[in-house]
């Protein structure tokens, strides 16, 4: 009997996850750039509890996860010695401001197509050609001639050689990582909790509740699949958890090169949050199509979801792959660009207000 | 993967005394050296490879040939040729009757886009050829790369069925952790890397080969081979993998046949 490939394995369960990411996204709103629009048009901070929480559980299972042996997470992307901190701030400032003119992040639009909405399909055809163009194309060009010559290199001298903050503090202390490790992520780890769960309004709203454990809990599950499931002791596959850019990209590739191509982690995720999310919209009776409203809300989309593509990749990550995932390991790198993230959303949140570029950064300096 | 010019350097460098260190222009000059002047046919043989690949260190491959594997009727060696690499001839397989059947894995290093040539050659003297495109773009983010040198010791794997019935055709899975320098790298002192590589493969059935390969420094890090033998009776196998440097390395299983 021919044995199933751990490609497939792989594949299949993170297909498995991503139709629970697809559920959660489509039954409870979860929605990283709602989130910061809600926060900073009208002071509601819930959907924003509700991705703190997410980190700081997806925080807490993956450090169990490599403190227990399990998962070696410095063999994931985001903990690799070299740092890419203009990659993060640049590609960070252009996916945060690119989400917000394609109402949303990859993971969202791919829950909205789920459900019907046809202009999620646009934008995920050009962010993932934007995307593919970034990793292999011509636009793979700018990124390593003018973005990533000034990656830098740390901890070269010292053993582990990492960009974890982790590992940071630990020769800035001469000391060895596993001692400050539960220290630093006890404390990030609560403040996330404390700050996300000290609002009654959030704590009664089950959906935010539910959309932030569960996220949460599918991180680590994500290392699991790839770093225990994955482990075939002749092609093991790479440690991957959810991100939803490059895997956007490489899925349309896939679909282009399917009689000479092996599927992945990624590209059986983003199909689950597609299937999850129709499932879900079927079973709500909330499915129905939807299109551009004028000429006007095309080019925002098609522009939004080019920014989020390339922005994506130079960053490694969106709001999802280094918002939960990459910031679960802890990596100085998921910090700038989740900072970088928010900054470019809180400034597109602002320009779609103001509607012009400049009014936009005027609005800014006002409230500060 | 290093650029054009390095590599011709490390070509020069390596050039031994050895036919199987023999620099070629491309994989019409290795396969006129390997086969002699036989034009081969197109069929019987197929490539497994992906359309585009993102990391040339590591590009999986399989190759099958369509053959009943008879004692009268069966494949005698199978090579495999990337055309556009350093060495242009990455690895000769010798099969038997004694496999059963005729498929392998490995995996290949591919310095650019190119096409892979694979030819099998039949116990009845005929030649049979297919070819493969490949495009290589350059490294995605954060991709890991096998080919930095290692000074890990060396590691043998195998992996075959708890048991089998007798005459049923098995796959035998095998793994050496080794850094198979090409001879073409730069190391970080600027100076090319000396090659140093597993050269050849056996795979011994209570004393009798029944399957073997010789390697070239297209062979990716970690050379990885599946191959199939027919579990003709209780037995122990004998892999044995052979360095540069002259060490040996080996590995015991018993193959258990119901």
């Amino acid at each position: 009997m021919e044995e199933v490939p751990v490609t497939t394995l792989v594949a299949a369960a993170g297909f498995g996850g991503g139709i629970v990411f697809g559920v959660t996204a489509q039954r409870t709103g979860f929605c990283s750039m709602g989130a910061i629009s809600d926060a900073v048009l009208m002071g509601d901070f819930r959907r924003l509890r509700a991705w703190l929480l997410a980190i700081a559980l997806a925080l807490l299972g993956s450090q169990a996860l490599y403190s227990a042996g399990v998962v070696d997470l410095y063999q994931s992307i985001y903990l690799g010695a070299n740092l890419g901190w203009l990659g993060a701030i640049v590609g960070g400032l252009l996916f945060g401001f690119g989400m917000t003119l394609a109402g949303g992040c990859g993971y969202r639009n791919l829950v909205r197509f789920g459900a019907g909405n046809l202009k999620s399909l646009v934008v995920l055809l050009v962010l993932g050609l934007a995307a593919a163009m970034t990793l292999g194309g011509l636009l793979a060009l700018v990124r390593t001639r003018l973005i990533e010559p000034t990656n830098v290199i740390l901890n070269s001298a010292v053993e582990p050689r990492s960009q974890g903050i982790v590992d940071l503090l630990a020769v800035l202390f001469g000391t060895q990582p596993n001692s400050l490790r539960w220290i630093v992520v006890g404390l990030v780890a609560a403040g996330l909790l404390w700050f996300a769960l000290k609002d009654k309004g959030f704590r009664n709203t089950w959906p935010n509740l539910a959309a932030g454990t569960i996220i949460g809990v599918l991180i680590p599950l994500g290392w699991l699949i790839t770093g225990v499931l994955g482990a075939d002791e002749f092609d093991p596959v790479p440690l991957f958890s959810y991100s939803f850019i490059a895997p956007v990209g490489l899925s349309l590739q896939y679909l282009m090169t399917f009689t000479g191509a092996t599927i992945t982690f990624g590209i059986g995720s983003v199909g689950g949050v597609i299937v999850g999310a129709f499932l879900s919209a079927l079973a709500a009776s909330e499915f129905r199509f939807e299109s551009f409203a004028d000429a006007a809300d095309f080019k925002r989309h098609l522009i939004g979801a080019a920014l989020m593509g390339f922005g994506g990749v130079l960053a490694l990550g969106c709001t999802i792959g280094q918002g939960i995932t990459g910031l679960s390991t802890l990596a100085l790198g998921s910090v700038i660009a989740w900072l970088a993230i928010m900054a470019g959303a809180v400034y597109g949140v602002r320009y779609l207000e103001t509607g012009s570029l400049l009014g936009a950064l005027g609005a800014l300096f006002r409230r500060a | 993967m290093a650029g054009g010019a390095l590599l011709l350097a490390g070509a020069g460098a390596a050039m031994t005394t050895l036919p199987a260190r023999a620099a070629f222009e491309n994989a019409r000059d290795a396969m006129r050296a390997v086969l002699g002047d036989v034009a081969p046919q197109t069929g019987r043989i197929a490539l497994q490879l992906a359309k585009i690949v993102e990391d040339g260190s590591s590009v999986p491959v399989t190759i099958s040939v369509d053959s009943p594997m008879t004692e009268a009727d069966h494949v005698t060696r199978v090579h495999l040729f990337p055309d556009k690499n350093p060495t242009p001839i990455a690895a000769t397989f010798r099969l038997g009757s004694r496999c059963g059947k005729a498929e392998i894995s490995t995996r290949i290093r591919l310095a650019e886009s190119q096409t892979i040539f694979a030819v099998a050659e039949m116990s009845d003297g005929s030649v049979w050829m297919t070819r493969d495109d490949v495009i290589v773009t350059i490294g995605g983010c954060g991709i890991a790369t096998s080919d930095a040198a290692s000074e890990a010791p060396v590691k043998t794997r195998i992996k075959l069925p708890k048991s089998a019935e007798n005459g049923e055709v098995i796959q035998v899975k095998t793994l050496v952790t080794h850094p198979m320098e090409s001879g073409h790298r730069m190391s970080p002192t600027g100076a090319p890397a000396p090659r140093k590589i597993i050269n050849s493969f056996t795979c011994l059935y209570d004393g009798q080969e029944v399957f073997g390969a010789d390697f070239h420094p297209s062979i990716a890090a970690n050379p990885k081979l599946f191959f199939h033998i027919v579990a003709s009776h209780s037995g122990t196998l004998i892999l044995k993998w052979v360095d540069d440097d002259g060490s040996e390395y080996s590995e015991i299983a018993e193959i258990e046949v119901a």
